[in-house]
């Protein structure tokens, strides 16, 4: 038999100015179901929840309603107060008589009126509401992080100096992503294999990080704390176990012709190669594509002369199913091919390259050994035209937004031109320069002051090569508002930002949402730029959107706080007020789990027949499912169907 | 007295846009009329057509629902479930003789404190010019 | 590189009907004549009207009379084709531009078709919108084997500057035949036909007639661009330059001749247009070619290209 005990705020002269709160009281304490009801001045004060507390050990009361402000300001308040006593914290409901009656309401005797109204139905809609324990579901704390970028690299750091276990799997031979290929970074000019490589090493070498590299993720079942996922290691031909990584193999290797992808198609390697020489692990993967043994059965020159007999020519793709209860995604970005942009020579003319390319040029790693030189003549270019926003900030031909850090790395670009090539000179084309983080707008100022970089402000409108090998730049100062034309020896483009080419793939795998540009989406673009839609799936560096390195670094640490925290309950505390399924009502008919966006109902075998059930650590509580079901079935709890007509129905 | 004659509204709004947009609609102390009476829910898709009816049967003069816009649904695609369901609904609720205006479907978004009280105010007037000439649910007629 | 779908789409019938261009046929009739012969080696009848006048595009473009009036001009010109349940082959830019823009915009207007059409039936005629429209690159490239397989004299040894003009790869840019910034259409039926290819930087440069050189001869803003791109073909050193558009060709062959008598330079690269240089390549006679029309000598030219022929005849001879 539900005793209710009623308390009504005046939340100072919130409430009381407009509402008779006296009258409130008198009227609403002869209900039958109410057992106390009393007024007080702040009942989400010390004194105000002792006041529940008292009424909970004295005059047995059962169910609350405080009727104050809005349940979204303070019933998790009140919930404490009816747990410290014993009580159960969802026996408690909230009339709003402040935000929807007394603020909105003009008349006292109609704003009174009201709450009488409101507060009875709370009256009735608690007497029917039963308790509910919040469910523990056991946790995996095992943390997956898919990218083995800087912020892939980041987040495992962060989650395994926190005790807990890290497995980071990577697609390509080495960890590292797209700042292993830079050269130097801005705005400090580090050497950026400099800094990034500790953070290898030390990824590859602690304790509670697994690295799987050559490795993607093919499946994922399950749900935050409990997932199950497929990870597929292709065949690489090298063990990984014996190979002492003195790259001999590499040396001797016949074929010649596969393209380098680390150097961005600037040249080329052998069939079995590493991928650069600070690479982590430094095992070397033979390409099937290229390689003259596994396709015609000839040479196996490597395996005959590696020292560590780690060559094996039999090697098969290999699964994995790993069981983790979070996951971090961190897969990065690609830079643009620049085909589209035919007006700039559709990537055809040897000389005109992308922002990576020439990061790749003057790399002492890279293809020239960190010369600056023509690709198609070896000379050492003496003019070179920087065109910014190629792909970006263009909605006719690519993409619509801004890819964030071209601008910078374009400054950087030129500053590093002027350091290989000193009596060179720069010009850069550009539409905004955008310099937002800490001494970046400092850093461009440099460019332009020290360097001697000329910015003209003008989108180039095409580039054409010239007899003499040069390139002639067509482009506009709009600021004197004349046309210009720059003959070049060399041209760089910004080419855009762009998320992974199986980035799509790999969020239907994931169960996550992806924007019209393809990044992927985050739960709250202001307030939850970590968590995505999908409990237990995080998202950190530029797979979320274009971004700069520390930005990077900073989401990578964010993700590795959200899993700690994840993983810092003993077991996952889940809100009780979830679907779930009486199957002997149930027909099986699975409309509920076509409406669910979670994927949360299953289908389950009941007897001889086949139900419908919600897997409760999926489900979220929104009730899509409760309202299509026909024949009530399917029911939610905290917001029954019983419950939310006790509401509608007292109609005064 | 005047209240008597006043609609009997029932709003359901949803627990993430709409119910916020009534609190913001308090907080920034925009009036509306005292005669509505809203109920939460999780989410605008858990409203069952059922219920809008059962409200007319109580004796309300109109409900209004009201989900987050389309796109920002906390739970992803309960609004569109919602829009669909209830789209339904109007059909069978003016076949059954009550007027379609009196069912009332609206986005409000957890910004839109302005928005709430407005579409209140506009739902009253409505109703008000609605009442008197068309039948409603209302158990006091059915009985007769 | 071609779009793929659209030469898909490309039909080729053995009888098509030849669009007389105007500037075309008044300055250099030899379009018309080494159309007709060439496309008979292949198989293909060029079927030509009296009953054709001017594309009257250029009129409706500039609003020199009422749409009322010069839209019906162009329709009937399309009807003339269309009585005879032939596609219609443009050796014109501008034609085909016309040509095609101005049907589109009757086909998705039939308000504006009917109102094309009250006056077309007071002639007894009738625009329907039946027939393709084809700019001559298009037909060509797609029989671009066939050619290739009846060449008797090729091109070998003779290098060709190539300017394939503004209004159909700029104007068409999702349904011309290949990309507005790096074609290589044209280059590549050059090529079958053994000739080489001379790149130079301005290919892509208007020939600078527009409107202001034929019409208005405002020639101090469009004589200066054609200069500039004289200029920078002539570094590439061509033997001639290919055109695909009559416009094209009497503004850079006629020019080059105005900046001779006025001492602006010494320009001498003979421009053709592709069908005379595919009629030449086919042994077309080369009387009815037409060159001495233009005004830029073929005489070098020639002279070059029958001594390399008959070296050739004594290799194999």
């Amino acid at each position: 038999m539900a005793k209710v005990g009623v308390f009504v705020c005046h939340c100072g002269v919130n409430i009381a100015a407009k509402v008779d709160v006296k009258k409130v009281v008198d009227t609403l304490k002869d209900l039958p179901e109410v057992g106390f009801a009393r007024e007080y001045k702040f009942m989400c004060s010390s004194p105000g929840q002792e006041l529940i507390r008292k009424a909970i050990k004295e005059d047995n009361i059962n169910r609350v309603v405080v009727a104050a402000c809005s349940p979204r300001m303070h019933l998790p308040t009140f919930q404490k107060s009816l747990a410290s006593e014993g009580l159960n914290p969802y026996l408690v409901t909230m009339a709003n008589i402040r935000e929807q009656c007394s603020w909105v309401t003009d008349d006292p005797d109609e704003a009174t009126r009201k709450a009488i109204d409101l507060i009875a139905r709370q009256i009735k809609r608690v007497a029917h509401q039963d308790p509910l324990e919040d469910i523990d579901v056991p946790m995996t704390k095992t943390a997956l992080v898919i990218g083995g970028g800087i912020a892939g690299i980041q987040a495992a750091l962060d989650i395994a100096d926190g005790n807990r276990k890290v497995i980071l799997v990577e697609k390509s031979p080495s960890i590292g992503g797209r700042m292993a290929q830079l050269d130097e970074t801005f705005p400090t000019l580090d050497c950026s294999q400099c800094i990034l490589t500790p953070k290898m090493v030390e990824a590859a070498q602690h304790p509670n990080i697994e690295i799987r590299v050559n490795s993607e993720v093919e499946k994922v079942d399950g749900y935050v704390g409990n997932f199950e996922v497929t990870v597929g290691k292709k065949a690489t031909y090298v063990d990984a176990v014996k190979c002492i990584g003195c790259g001999i193999c590499q040396d001797k290797c016949p074929v010649k012709t596969v393209p380098d992808e680390f150097n961005a198609g600037l040249t080329i390697q052998a069939a079995i190669a590493i991928p650069f020489p600070q690479a982590v692990p430094a095992i070397p993967v033979i390409n099937p594509d290229y390689c003259r043994k596994i396709k015609e059965n000839k040479c196996g020159v490597c395996a005959k002369i590696c020292p560590a007999d780690a060559v094996i020519f039999d090697d098969e793709k290999k699964e994995e199913i790993l069981k983790v209860g979070a996951i971090v995604v961190a897969t990065g970005y690609k830079e643009m091919d620049p085909a589209i942009y035919t007006e700039y020579g559709g990537g055809k003319y040897p000389d005109v390259i992308t922002g990576m390319q020439f990061e790749r040029l003057v790399s002492s790693t890279g293809p020239t050994g960190g010369k600056l030189m023509r690709p198609s003549d070896g000379q050492e270019p003496k003019t070179v035209v920087f065109v910014q926003c190629v792909g970006s900030r263009d909605e006719s031909k690519a993409h619509a937004y801004c890819s964030g850090i071209c601008c910078m790395y374009t400054a950087k670009h030129t500053m590093l031109y002027k350091h290989h090539v000193p009596d060179g000179q720069a010009y850069v084309s550009y539409i905004d320069v955008r310099a937002p983080g800490k001494t970046y707008e400092e850093f461009v100022r440099r460019a332009i002051e020290e360097e001697g970089v000329r910015y003209i402000r003008g989108r180039v409108a095409k580039i054409r090569r010239l007899q003499n090998g040069q390139y002639r730049i067509y482009t506009e100062d709009t600021l004197v508002g004349r046309a210009v034309h720059i003959d070049a020896d060399m041209v760089v483009m910004a080419s855009a930002v762009e998320p992974q080419s199986d980035a799509k793939r790999l969020a239907r795998i994931l169960g996550i949402a992806y924007d019209a540009d393809g990044f992927y989406t985050e739960a709250h673009p202001k307030l939850k730029p970590i968590e995505t839609a999908s409990a237990g799936v995080f998202l950190a560096g530029a797979c979320q959107g274009p971004k700069d390195i520390p930005t990077s670094v900073q989401q990578g640490s964010a993700a590795g706080a959200k899993v700690l925290a994840l993983f810092a309950k003993d077991t996952l505390v889940k809100s009780p007020q979830i679907a779930s399924v009486d199957p002997t009502a149930c027909t099986g008919c699975l409309t509920c789990a076509y409406v669910c966006h979670y994927s949360a109902i299953e289908e389950k075998e009941f007897g001889r027949r086949k139900v419908a059930e919600v897997i409760s650590g999926k489900c979220q509580g929104c009730g899509a499912c409760v309202a299509t079901c026909k024949g009530k079935a399917i029911s939610l709890a905290g917001f029954s169907d019983d419950e939310i007509y006790e509401e509608i129905v007292s109609c005064k | 007295m005047q209240i008597e004659k006043d609609p009997k509204i029932l709003a359901i709004l949803c627990k993430w846009c709409s119910y916020a947009g009534a609190d913001l609609a308090g907080t920034s102390r925009f009036k509306y009329p005292a005669n509505i009476r809203i109920v939460q829910v999780p989410c605008s898709g858990r409203v069952d057509p059922v219920m809008v009816f059962r409200a007319f049967v109580e004796g309300y003069d109109g409900v209004m629902v009201s989900g987050c816009h389309p796109g920002d649904c906390h739970y992803g695609t309960g609004n569109y479930h919602a829009r669909r369901r209830l789209a339904v609904a109007r059909r069978l609720l003016e076949f059954t003789g009550v007027h379609p205006d009196r069912m009332h479907f609206t986005w409000i978004s957890a910004a839109e404190g302005k928005k709430f009280a407005e579409e209140c105010a506009e739902f009253t007037e409505k109703l008000r010019n609605l009442s008197g000439t068309e039948k409603t649910l209302a158990r006091e007629e059915i009985a007769t | 590189m071609p779009r793929q779908e659209i030469l898909e789409k490309t039909k080729i019938s053995d009888r098509l009907f030849l669009f007389q261009p105007c500037v075309g046929s008044n300055k250099y009739p030899g379009l018309i004549t080494s159309s007709i012969e060439f496309f008979r080696k292949l198989g293909i009848e060029l079927v030509t009207s009296d009953d054709q006048t001017c594309c009257g595009g250029f009129l409706t473009f500039t609003n020199v009379a009422q749409p009322t009036s010069t839209m019906p001009a162009v329709a009937r010109n399309i009807a003339v084709a269309e009585e005879m349940n032939l596609d219609i082959l443009t050796l014109c830019n501008g034609c085909h531009t016309f040509l095609t823009e101005f049907s589109h915009f009757m086909n998705d207007r039939p308000p504006v078709k009917n109102v094309v059409n009250t006056i077309l039936s007071m002639i007894g005629r009738e625009y329907k919108g039946s027939q393709d429209i084809y700019h001559s690159l298009e037909i060509i490239y797609k029989v671009k084997d066939r050619i290739k397989e009846n060449v008797t004299r090729p091109l070998t040894g003779m290098k060709f500057a190539t300017h394939y003009g503004c209004h159909y790869l700029n104007g068409f840019k999702k349904t011309a035949l290949d990309d507005a910034h790096m074609p290589t259409i044209l280059e590549e039926i050059i090529e079958a036909m053994g000739g080489e290819i001379a790149e130079y930087a301005e290919n892509r440069t208007c020939c600078g007639t527009g409107l202001t050189q034929i019409i208005i001869n405002k020639e101090e803003l469009s004589l200066p661009h054609t200069k500039m791109k004289l200029d920078n073909l002539n570094h590439a050193e061509p033997d001639a330059a290919v055109v695909v558009c009559p416009y094209c060709l009497a503004q850079i062959d006629r020019m080059q001749q105005k900046l001779n008598y006025r001492g602006a330079g010494q320009y001498e690269v003979p421009v053709i247009h592709l069908v005379q240089l595919i009629a030449l390549a086919l042994g077309v006679d080369e009387v009815k070619l037409g060159l001495d029309a233009h005004a830029i000598s073929f005489a070098r030219f020639l002279k070059k290209f029958s001594s390399l022929q008959s070296k050739k005849e004594v290799e194999h001879g």
